[in-house]
């Protein structure tokens, strides 16, 4: 989250941080209203979420009864460990507990609506307390694979966007290409072997208390979002800089630097911390070929562990988890669109006035 | 051009110095020396031995938690919370071999203090036979009952079921067995007592720690204690100074284990110096680890690759009349005939050589018995089905394979169309890569692409196991934790039929009467004699095609020793054995 305000500071004068809480979330205000019916939009986005991911477990040939009893358990115990377990129940009852809660002395929980779905049938622990464990952990990677990407693909971007169709925007954009179309496994396998097999700088086991442990998977992680972002400021800027209000800077006798990062890069980065806050989003999902491969603790690892072993309470939390993250994002990322660009602002202030004026 | 010139040479120069080779052999990269890290396959379920029986937190609990009996990586039998081997001899078994009476250590404790006794025994018996998520209850279910005689004696009673119908009641408690089952001599006794699922809990703990027990609170009396789970794919563990076995004996302080399930980065990390000791190395690139120093340890394992024709089936089946043809004699049809034709056009040789595959690490296997095991039939002997076998081809043999083929009826030929039998394979690369070598050598032996590969998941194929629908063939692997035969023979007996784990829903009255001989019976020539008939009939059924036996591998860092002494055919290995070199 706090990535998300790195694209938007610059965008950000003192004056407009003061104004944002006073005038915005004023109870009654149309931002206010906006923010509630988007939360409420988020009900059943994630009921929709639920559903989906639920039925998939359930027709999935998957069997958490054979897979609990292990090789060669007798009919009768297969029998009684699936009534235990709740899986004879027909669909609609499953969902139904998985929603509200299953009585049990020992598979039973509270269900999702009380954040609580019971004990991994595979690890044996708390589901949610094992994804907040890890979560923060893939925060780490995540926020610093935006970190990395926003540091290199702003500024590269804007040399591309400034000197366009020169030798560095070739090269900048060949990059771009590479960044964007490397698969993660590949571009990790190609720095472990690089930078912990032959030159011995970085190791090749991930740890969230070692930070140059964190190098190569950051790395790794951001390589397509650093990509996406110097494509974006590039052609964002180039259309700012064709502008008619740049063209007037520039004759009024403003020196380039004023204009570029001052009027240009304002306007330009606008799109830019759109983009930037769903690969964000896109981060924290998809870092878990980069978990996996550097053996990194995050959520991702949990996930694919959970899948390979048909865990299917420990799957439905993480997914449900991982989408409740990304609806979350993506409304933070329109409500700060919303006032970081003038042009918004303006629009719900006017709208404002006439609903007051109405009154 | 000066300048393209120099940036070419800088970027030759850089790509010299990140791309070359260096052999320098694995560091400790600032590792502390006293800590051996162990690579995993996957993150380990709860340490509750009694509970859970995957070999990533078995590996981790034979440290911790100590059996009444153990076994050596000779197979031989030692004892470790008892104070000795019962046998008959001694007078600790019984004389219709039913009754197992075990001295317990004295003065051993558990790692919290808690003294360990029969208490703690009969506790962690009840919990394998009867908790709702055992999963070793089927492996103990010869258990009949343990009792504490005093407080450091137990009686444990064996037995089978009163009546083979008595197969669909669950038996929840001690007075179930009581009810079901009778006393009888059993086989495997000291193996499933020295299997790690039977390793001793502390009563006290356990039943204090509830649902925790195994993720936050773990205590056994072994060589090691139980540190901290920091996430699922690291468990830290210290040495028990106050070990009764002698903690001065064990070199290593710490333990790490970590969860790796890549293979290709398990050989990373082991030339990088960051991890010990591996098994789920990526074999394709072996030579590169020894190149890299590495210490490569290769032995015989006890998994076994191997295919099964469903009885069930049309095609390859053995049925007469439209039903299923179960008894040891049969008539010999059209899907007798396709069973033997694609049996002898089958060479397991070329995917053990397979690089990708198994890169020679395994033998090919002439019957579906581990070698070394009671009943195991040596050599090729002459008048029996062994004898089609050798080394260099197995069974395979093209114009046998060819004659079984012609003597196909033209209305049954008339029905195979490409592609006509299917066979299912777990959805795991190694898998696939063997069912579609299958299928080419049939394709190639007959001239006839008959074989359709399917990968599945795993339980689907266990689901559909049960009842013998929706394939003909399957191919997977069996593995025998136990290194008893009576566990292999899981896979062909009658009455495994409906737990999904007979495929091949083979039921032959021979090989089950001899099932049952070898598994009530103490006596070893008894039981050797029993499963070498049940070997023998099933290589002449043909319900399953043996394939290869796996070794055991692992790659270490050449600091650590006694890898033979330390490392089992289970792929497990004591690490309280394990010595320091450097």
């Amino acid at each position: 989250m706090p990535a998300l305000f790195i694209g938007g500071a610059g965008m950000l004068s003192n004056a407009d941080i003061a104004f944002v809480p006073d005038q915005y979330f004023r109870k009654g205000s149309v931002m206010f209203r906006y923010i509630m019916r988007r939360i409420l939009m988020l009900i059943p986005v994630l009921l929709g979420v639920t559903f989906i991911v639920f039925s998939l477990m359930y027709i999935t040939p998957s069997d958490p009864a054979q897979m609990m009893l292990g090789a060669n358990a007798s009919p009768a115990a297969y029998k009684q460990m699936r009534e235990d377990m709740g899986l004879d129940a027909p669909f609609i009852v499953q969902y139904g507990r998985f929603l509200f809660g299953y009585k049990h002395p020992v598979f039973g929980y509270k269900g999702l609506l009380f954040g609580d779905l019971g004990r991994s049938y595979v690890s044996n622990r708390i589901i949610f307390e094992l994804i907040l464990s890890s979560f923060p952990n893939t925060l780490i990677l995540s926020v610093g694979a935006l970190i990395l990407a926003l540091l290199l693909g702003i500024p590269i971007g804007i040399i591309s966007a400034t000197k366009p169709y020169s030798v560095a925007d070739m090269v900048f954009t060949v990059f771009a290409l590479l960044g964007a179309s490397m698969p993660v496994f590949w571009i990790a396998m190609v720095l472990i072997y690089t930078f912990a097999n032959n030159l011995r700088i970085f190791p090749a086991i991930a740890n969230p208390r070692d930070f140059l442990s964190l190098v190569l998977p950051i790395i790794t992680l951001s390589m397509n979002s650093m990509a996406i972002i110097m494509r974006m400021t590039r052609s964002s800027m180039l259309d700012v800089m064709q502008q008619d209000y740049i063209r007037t800077a520039r004759v009024k006798g403003m020196d380039e630097k004023t204009v570029v990062f001052k009027h240009a890069l304002r306007n330009a980065l606008i799109p830019v911390v759109t983009v930037a806050g769903l690969q964000f989003g896109s981060l924290l999902g998809g870092a878990v070929l980069t978990e996996k491969i550097f053996s990194y603790p995050g959520l991702g690892s949990i996930m694919v562990d959970a899948i390979f072993q048909k865990d299917t309470p420990q799957i439905l939390g993480s997914v449900c988890f991982v989408a409740i993250t990304f609806t979350v994002i993506n409304l933070a990322v329109d409500i700060l669109y919303g006032f970081i660009d003038p042009r918004i602002k303006s629009t719900f202030s006017t709208k404002k006035k006439l609903v007051r004026g109405n009154q | 051009m000066k300048k393209f010139l120099s940036i070419v040479l800088i970027c030759l120069a850089l790509g010299g110095v990140v791309f070359a080779q260096a052999k320098k052999g694995p560091t400790l990269r600032n590792r502390d020396p006293d800590t051996l890290v162990f690579v995993l396959a996957a993150a380990p379920q709860p340490l509750d031995p009694n509970i859970y029986t995957t070999l990533n937190e078995a590996q981790i609990m034979r440290e911790i938690n100590e059996t009444l009996i153990g076994m050596k990586s000779d197979n031989t039998f030692y004892p470790i919370l008892a104070e000795t081997i019962p046998t008959i001899q001694n007078g600790l078994v019984s004389k219709d071999g039913s009754v197992y009476t075990i001295k317990l250590r004295k003065g051993v404790k558990f790692h919290n203090g808690n003294p360990f006794t029969a208490d703690d025994v009969v506790f962690s018996f009840n919990r394998i036979l009867h908790h709702p998520k055992s999963s070793s209850k089927s492996m103990f279910s010869a258990v009949l009952s343990v009792v504490k005689v005093d407080d450091y004696t137990v009686k444990i009673t064996f037995g089978k079921l009163k009546d083979p119908e008595y197969a669909t009641v669950a038996l929840t408690s001690w007075e179930d067995r009581a009810k079901y089952m009778t006393a009888s001599p059993y086989g495997p006794a000291l193996n499933i007592l020295a299997h790690y699922c039977s390793g001793i809990e502390d009563k006290e703990t356990v039943e204090a720690a509830g649902a925790d027990y195994g993720t936050k609170i773990v205590v056994g009396t072994g060589p090691y204690k139980f540190v901290s789970w920091p996430n699922p794919q690291e468990v830290q563990l210290t040495r028990n100074e106050a070990w009764w076995g002698d903690a001065n004996t064990v070199a290593f302080k710490n333990i790490v284990f970590r969860a790796m399930s890549e293979q290709p980065q398990v050989n990373n990390v082991l030339i990088t110096g960051e991890v010990d000791m591996a098994f789920n190395l990526s074999k394709l690139d072996i030579g590169n680890l020894e190149r890299n120093g590495l210490v490569i340890t290769t032995k015989p394992g006890v998994t076994i690759w191997y295919g099964v024709f469903n009885m069930n089936s049309d095609l390859v089946g053995q049925k007469k009349n439209g039903k299923l043809d179960l008894s040891g004699q049969y008539t010999e049809g059209d899907s007798t005939h396709l069973r033997r034709a694609i049996f002898y056009s089958i060479n397991p040789v070329p995917f053990i050589k397979q690089v990708d595959i198994f890169n020679g690490y395994a033998v090919p296997a002439n019957q579906m018995m581990q070698p070394g095991f009671l009943g195991y039939v040596e050599g090729a002997p002459a008048g029996t089905p062994f004898a089609e076998f050798n080394e260099k081809t197995w069974y395979y043999n093209k114009e046998k394979a060819k004659a079984e083929f012609a003597m196909l009826s033209p209305e049954f030929r008339a029905k195979l169309g490409p592609e006509s039998v299917t066979l299912v394979v777990g959805n795991v690369t190694d898998r696939v890569k063997i069912a579609n070598n299958i299928k080419d050598q049939v394709k190639t032996t007959l001239g006839f692409d008959l074989i359709k590969v399917v990968p599945m998941v795993n339980a689907q194929i266990i689901q559909q196991s049960k009842t013998g629908d929706g394939y003909d063939m399957v191919v997977t692997a069996w593995f025998t934790p136990t290194m008893d035969p009576d566990y292999t023979c899981i896979i062909y007996g009658g009455d495994s039929i409906g737990t999904g784990m007979n495929g091949a829903l083979y039921n032959n009255d021979i090989v089950n009467k001899n099932i049952q001989i070898g598994r009530y019976s103490l006596d070893r020539k008894t039981r050797e004699e029993a499963y070498i008939k049940v070997q023998t009939q099933l290589m002449t059924d043909k319900p399953y095609f043996p394939m290869v036996y796996e070794n055991v591998l692992f790659a270490s860092h050449p600091r650590v020793g006694n890898l033979d002494q330390a490392i089992f055919k289970t792929k497990l290995v004591d690490i309280h054995l394990l010595t320091r070199l450097q």
